[in-house]
């Protein structure tokens, strides 16, 4: 019979111990099942992007020089309420991210800021077909970069 | 087998990159817990001492320094890497659960380093059960770390089969809208947007990445397993930062270094003579000991499963949590992890 070489032997082990652990703690450091994009089939996406006056979407680190109408909460912002009633819910990072860029870029003196639309650009599946919402969130002025 | 691909003298540097690696990570964490302000309430899953430990600098700036300690002394090798590498492990295991507790959900782009260590430090406890010698310890640290690397991607190709989300016809398509820059007009943004308009392009690709992670235990099969597994591996790094904007560069970089040959890849580029073969210092494991290493992993297994986490400590307290005010739901641990480094 065979025998197991001691570097295979030992890769064999902590390869099974560290996925065996991991499932019993689900996390915790340095154990995890890594379960992220194994959930149920998503069935909406959303991003917190700016819409200019001419209809184009962007994202929001390509502004600076920023001003709000409306102090701008994280909570509030996941849940923005969208024109068929329901919420859209943008990523909490990124919605974070996207927040400390306005925080960080509030508007310079000479700053040529144009007005912008904050929006959470929302995409709904329904049935077989992937419908398309902008939820709006703010006015803002802004510079584009 | 699960010999070495790095030849002679490839492994101090190694455990070099696992230094510099984990020393990116003691950065990452000290950024979440300054930088990052921390949520309006700390999430349901986290016992109240993390989050009073958060409220604290001084625990924090302790941490921080055991941790640099120990991954300094884990950098300088020789034996005491060992009791290093374990106050390493220890300091950024308290320090990544309270930085979970500050920003309000788990960053797994830090456990891929932690697997490694921990991998890392069970090669040298076997090595020292084993009596082995320098060399041949850090070539069992090698092996212990490659095989909890690939167990990390391992665990997520099975938590994605098991669950089946991804395989929908439109998952992947959504996700992709979901993380990918409205305005990316560049050529990587033109294949998204195929991605987009052809879902089954969608399910074509989720379905490879499954098989990819899935596969993670080819790693350890030899040094041509680590090199193909490694780069398919390396590869769904970049198409996960192509798609959905989203890099783990420890783990990338960990992979980058374990998974070639640099040795002889610096010998050929320099022009110097290529490094010997390593020699066959990997002798046979008798059924006696197979049985011993299967029972301390199986012991471990055990422990782990019935050791408090923050999670069963959180959920302990769930009944009157001080941290949490009643009217909070529970936050959901499953969300997608932080993006860039």
């Amino acid at each position: 019979m065979t025998r197991v070489r001691e570097r295979l032997g030992l890769a064999i082990v902590v390869f099974t111990c560290y996925s065996g652990a991991a499932i019993g703690v689900t996390n915790a450091y340095p154990f995890s099942t890594f379960p992220m994009y194994s959930e149920d089939a998503p069935n909406f996406g959303a991003r917190l992007v700016v819409k200019d006056q001419a209809g184009e979407r962007r994202e929001i680190e390509r502004y600076e020089s920023w001003t709000c109408a409306a102090d701008l909460s994280f909570d509030d912002l996941e849940q923005t309420i969208c024109p068929d009633g329901r919420t859209g819910q943008p990523t909490g990072y990124l919605v974070k991210e996207a927040l400390d860029h306005i925080r960080d870029n509030p508007a310079a003196p000479h700053a040529v800021a144009e007005p912008v639309e904050l929006i959470v650009r929302t995409w709904r599946l329904e049935g077989d077909q992937i419908r398309e919402l902008d939820c709006p969130v703010a006015k803002c002025t802004a510079q584009l970069d | 087998m699960s010999a070495s691909v790095h030849g002679d003298g490839g492994r101090p540097g190694l455990r070099w990159v696992l230094a510099i690696v984990l020393l990116i990570s003691l950065y990452g964490v000290v950024e979440n817990f300054f930088l990052i302000p921390p949520p309006e309430d700390s999430p349901a899953w986290s016992p109240a001492w993390l989050v009073t430990l958060d409220g604290l600098v001084w625990p924090i700036v302790a941490l921080c320094g055991l941790a640099l300690v120990g991954i300094a002394g884990l950098a300088r090798g020789k034996r005491t890497q060992l009791w290093f590498g374990l106050l390493a492990l220890v300091a950024m295991a308290v320090l990544v659960e309270a930085m979970a507790a500050h920003v309000g959900e788990h960053r797994r782009r830090f456990y891929s380093v932690g697997a490694a260590l921990f991998g890392w430090l069970c090669g040298l406890i076997f090595a020292r059960s084993r009596g082995a010698n320098d060399d041949r310890s850090e070539r069992l640290a090698e092996a212990g770390a490659a095989a909890a690397l690939a167990a990390t991607y391992a665990n997520a190709g099975l938590q994605k089969l098991m669950a089946g989300g991804l395989f929908d016809d439109h998952s992947f398509q959504i996700y992709v809208l979901h993380h990918h820059h409205i305005d990316d007009t560049s050529i990587i943004g033109r294949i998204a947007q195929l991605v987009v308009t052809h879902p089954q392009i969608g399910v074509g690709l989720a379905l490879s990445v499954v098989v990819i992670q899935a596969g993670a235990w080819i790693y350890l099969t030899g040094p041509r397993g680590r090199m193909i597994w490694g780069t398919l591996l390396i590869s769904f790094h970049v198409g996960t930062l192509a798609f959905l904007h989203i890099m783990y560069v420890m783990a990338t970089v960990l992979l980058v270094a374990w998974s070639y040959p640099w040795a002889r890849v610096f010998a050929r580029v320099l022009r110097r003579p290529a490094p010997p073969v390593s020699v066959a210092d990997d002798p046979p494991l008798s059924a006696r000991e197979l049985a011993m290493l299967a029972g301390v992993g199986a012991l471990l297994v055990a422990l782990a499963w019935i050791a408090p986490t923050p999670h069963s400590l959180g959920s302990a307290e769930s009944n009157e949590p001080p941290h949490v005010p009643a009217s909070t739901p529970p936050t959901n641990t499953d969300s997608s992890d932080g993006g860039g480094e």
